[in-house]
């Protein structure tokens, strides 16, 4: 198992390299899709606090 | 047609659109999981090349999917521009940061697997650098939808910058035909019978998966953005309001 021989490194990088990028694309879009959430939530708040004032 | 008008509406598109992004998303890691154990474990090593040929099945369906996404922007910025559909300039703005990862990973990949075979990291050939160019191209169309002073603005010049840098992509296609370049030539679909199927097995699994993961996070990154505009509106309203 992984006897890679001199490549090893090179596959091990490489496979390493892809699994951070694409965690991170994954944790970046759900962090914009809660804050997108919240953002709406804050606004919708907001707004009736507004219309309770009038 | 008929389904570009019925996803015409952002509250019809954030009815549906949750399930879809979910299922694709999950798919997408679990394909990916599926490709890499079999790249890692049940592809045999390469006749020339030894177990160096193994960074493919990461670095190959990368650029399929930089390319692909790319396309997907264009068409949506193109529909975009015709027929102003309301949901196509949120499509394009929210493929951009998944296919400058997939783009970004195909590069650094690449480099690995240069080095060993290649005995070097780098070379100015027609694909790398067209490759390199596609990601400027990528990082220039996110940067332009924060530069502009309004959403119309930004989204009219995104899209003429998308629609112009997809002239890079049959650059990229046949930059290995038309140049003398280190990258070697199409090896997939192009009808000659040069790869087993041990390689092409991993190979079109983890392109599915990449594939899948990217229709699921640009489908999130859709919501994300539809939420956003309307956060925007609302607290707009409240200015107004006084």
């Amino acid at each position: 198992m992984f006897d890679y021989d001199k490549y090893a490194p090179y596959v091990f990088w490489s496979y390493g390299i892809a699994a951070v990028v694409l965690t991170g694309v994954i944790v970046w879009t759900f962090v914009r899709v809660r804050a997108a959430h919240r953002a709406l939530a804050d606004a919708e708040d907001e707004t009736v606090e507004k219309g309770r004032e009038e | 047609m008929a389904i570009m008008t019925v996803f015409a509406n952002p509250h019809r598109f954030m009815s549906v659109s949750r399930p879809f992004a979910w299922i694709f998303t999950v798919a997408g890691v679990a394909l990916i999981g599926v490709g890499v154990y079999m790249g890692l474990f049940l592809a045999p090593a390469d006749a020339r090349q030894g177990d160096a040929a193994r960074i493919m099945f990461v670095h190959v369906p990368s650029a399929w999917l930089s390319m692909f996404a790319f396309a997907f922007m264009a068409g949506a910025s193109l529909v975009s521009l015709v027929w102003r559909h309301a949901l196509a300039d949120v499509a394009a703005k929210s493929a951009a940061p998944c296919g400058a990862a997939f783009t970004a990973l195909c590069l650094t990949t690449g480099s690995i697997w240069g080095y060993p075979i290649w005995g070097t990291w780098w070379e100015w050939d027609g694909r790398m650098t067209s490759v390199l160019i596609l990601f400027f191209i990528y990082l220039g169309y996110i940067a332009l939808w924060q530069a502009m002073d309004t959403p119309q603005k930004a989204s009219r010049a995104a899209a003429v910058l998308c629609l112009v840098g997809a002239v890079n992509l049959p650059i990229i296609k046949f930059s290995v035909e038309w140049w003398n370049t280190l990258h070697q030539t199409a090896t997939f679909f192009t009808g000659d019978n040069n790869a087993t199927y041990g390689f092409k097995a991993p190979m079109y699994v983890v392109a599915l998966g990449y594939l899948s993961l990217f229709g699921g996070l640009t489908l999130f990154n859709m919501r994300a953005e539809i939420l956003l505009t309307r956060a925007e509106m609302r607290l707009q309203r409240r200015l107004a309001l006084g």
